[in-house]
């Protein structure tokens, strides 16, 4: 793989991981008022 | 007023899998990677991404909030739910059947190629295609698997497992949202999660396996789908075609514009939290899709059958790599029953989770508008689906499912997408709809969003149905690309979803008709 995919993987993942991370904190932070 | 006995979500977290078990399918895992490597590898992620941040998330927040708005009101679908929001128009409430057609469409062929993978996920336990190792072997074996010509007590196999595929969706239906929907999401999902976690590991561990191939290696399995062809972006007879290609990849992966989404919000209370809620089951359908998805398929396909041969499944698209390519990869690894098992699994969950949104909004609307039980709607719907299910079953080879697929699955998306975005954001009023959405959220959606809701959503879905209409309009209109010997068959297949648009029109009538007593009288239009 050349190195402009790694960046494009690189960035893909980190970001998507960092907001799934960013939500389950949110959620388990705030009150579930439901 | 709603009903007094109104179905609920029980926990915010059963929501949020039910979400994204709606909008987690078969398209994540099969679709995604194929368009991708088509399109330009890592290039085809900056349009994906833009229309996933201008577009799917803006309209996932939109639907979340129209869904609340509406159920606040006693309505757990489209019709009523815009009825809500436009009060003086007595026309809006036809333009919301669209949002339980769409889905229903798309649940009558779609229940059916779900059951595909369970049959597969059994046949890989009885090596029903373990002794299959060429490409055309195992097309083989689909096509006469999907042509019920494979038979299990004399009746065709596929056939059984349709009966058991509709059998589980409607037990699940039956039960409700609490009991049902969201007990059945919390354990599929992670079980799905965990299933798409093992197929990536095995698949990412593979090395080059192939030792007459050293470069068929995992890396560069992954660079066939992440090394970036930039050419495509500004290739002037290209460019159009994938930004369109992306745009229509996130609106499959989202479920939005197809009303199951406003369809589940409607169960929240008036406080609950839609933002953050919206958001999380983006998150966790990108994950699947961006992160599962694209290690999966595509990757195992480099490895094992070289670059010329895995872009040429990718060209050949979702069914090629879901029921071809995946089963010969398979019977390629050690302990080939167990990871054909956990795959079928994989996609029958996938798919299961979202057969059961679809079909949801088609038995809130009889339940809502008709006041009749929650049995008694799923009885009548299962009713009317076995019976048109039919159709994409016995003339699946006459291109009735891909009809189906073109009408529910592309053009009602679109201008559902549009038709909720306008009116909540200009009849409405942005600033109404700003408040709503942030109505009991627990995060605060950056005011940048508020422009984009207002103009950019609007702009890109009114370009991809310009752009839709200039370039296939006339041809599916007058059906070009259709072959001599189907042409009856696609013509009775629109016969009858016209029916279903006229069946659904004149029931919307009736329903507001008969509740027009009963009404306030700024309602009564």
């Amino acid at each position: 793989m050349r190195i402009e995919g790694w960046i494009f993987l690189a960035i893909s993942w980190g970001g998507l991981i960092a907001l799934a991370c960013y939500c389950t904190y949110k959620i388990l932070t705030t009150r579930d008022e439901s | 007023m709603p009903r007094e006995n109104r179905d609920t979500w029980g926990s915010r977290l059963g929501i949020i899998m039910a979400v994204a078990g709606s909008a987690v399918g078969l398209g994540n895992f099969l679709r995604f990677p194929t368009k991708a490597a088509s399109n330009g590898g890592g290039a085809f992620l900056i349009p994906y991404f833009i229309c996933l941040l201008l577009m799917g998330i803006p309209l996932m927040w939109v639907e979340w909030a129209i869904g609340r708005y509406g159920g606040g009101f006693g309505h757990s679908t489209a019709p009523g739910a815009f009825h809500t929001i436009w009060r003086k128009n007595r026309f809006i409430k036809y333009f919301g059947l669209i949002g339980i057609f769409g889905p229903l469409v798309i649940f009558i062929y779609y229940t059916y190629v779900e059951s595909w993978t369970l049959g597969y996920s059994i046949f890989s336990l009885t090596g029903a295609f373990s002794g299959l190792a060429s490409r055309e072997g195992m097309r083989g074996f689909l096509e006469g698997y999907q042509l019920l010509k494979h038979r299990t007590l004399g009746i065709p196999t596929a056939y059984l497992f349709f009966l058991a595929t509709f059998a589980a969706n409607a037990y699940i239906l039956w039960h409700g949202i609490r009991g049902g929907i969201e007990r059945f999401c919390k354990v599929a999902m992670p079980v799905l999660l965990a299933c798409g976690v093992v197929m990536a590991i095995r698949v990412l561990t593979l090395g080059a396996p192939d030792p007459a191939h050293p470069d068929w290696r995992v890396d560069n399995g992954l660079g066939f789908l992440w090394n970036p062809d930039f050419a495509v972006l500004v290739d002037k007879d290209r460019v159009a075609e994938v930004w369109l290609q992306a745009a229509g990849q996130i609106f499959f992966t989202l479920s939005v514009g197809m009303g199951s989404i406003l369809t589940y919000a409607s169960y929240l209370s008036r406080g609950d939290d839609v933002v953050l809620s919206g958001l999380s089951a983006t998150s966790m359908n990108e994950f699947v899709e961006v992160i599962l998805g694209g290690s999966i398929g595509l990757v195992g396909a480099y490895v094992f059958f070289g670059p010329a041969e895995a872009a040429g499944i990718a060209e050949r698209g979702t069914f090629d790599l879901g029921f071809v390519t995946m089963p010969l990869i398979i019977n390629r690894l050690a302990a080939s029953s167990l990871f054909g098992f956990i795959w079928f699994s994989l996609l029958f969950l996938a798919g299961i989770t979202s057969s059961i949104s679809l079909a949801q909004p088609a038995v809130a609307f009889l339940e809502d508008e008709f006041d009749i039980s929650r049995r008694k709607a799923v009885a009548i719907l299962c009713s009317v689906a076995f019976v048109l299910c039919h159709g994409p079953i016995l003339f699946h080879a006459r291109g009735v499912l891909d009809e189906m697929d073109h009408w529910g699955g592309t053009v009602c998306l679109i201008v559902f997408s549009l038709i909720e975005c306008v009116l909540f954001t200009w009849v409405f009023g942005i600033d109404k709809a700003w408040e709503e959405m942030h109505k009991g959220a627990q995060l605060r959606v950056p005011r940048a969003y508020k422009f984009i809701l207002k103009y950019v959503t609007p702009v890109i879905l009114i370009a991809i149905l310009v752009g839709w209409t200039i370039d296939k309009f006339k041809s599916v209109i007058l059906m070009r690309a259709c072959k001599p010997e189907d042409f009856v068959y696609l013509l009775v297949t629109r016969g009858v979803l016209l029916a279903m648009v006229v069946t659904l029109a004149v029931l919307i009538w009736h329903a507001w008709r008969k509740r027009k007593g009963a009404l306030a009288p700024e309602e009564k239009r």
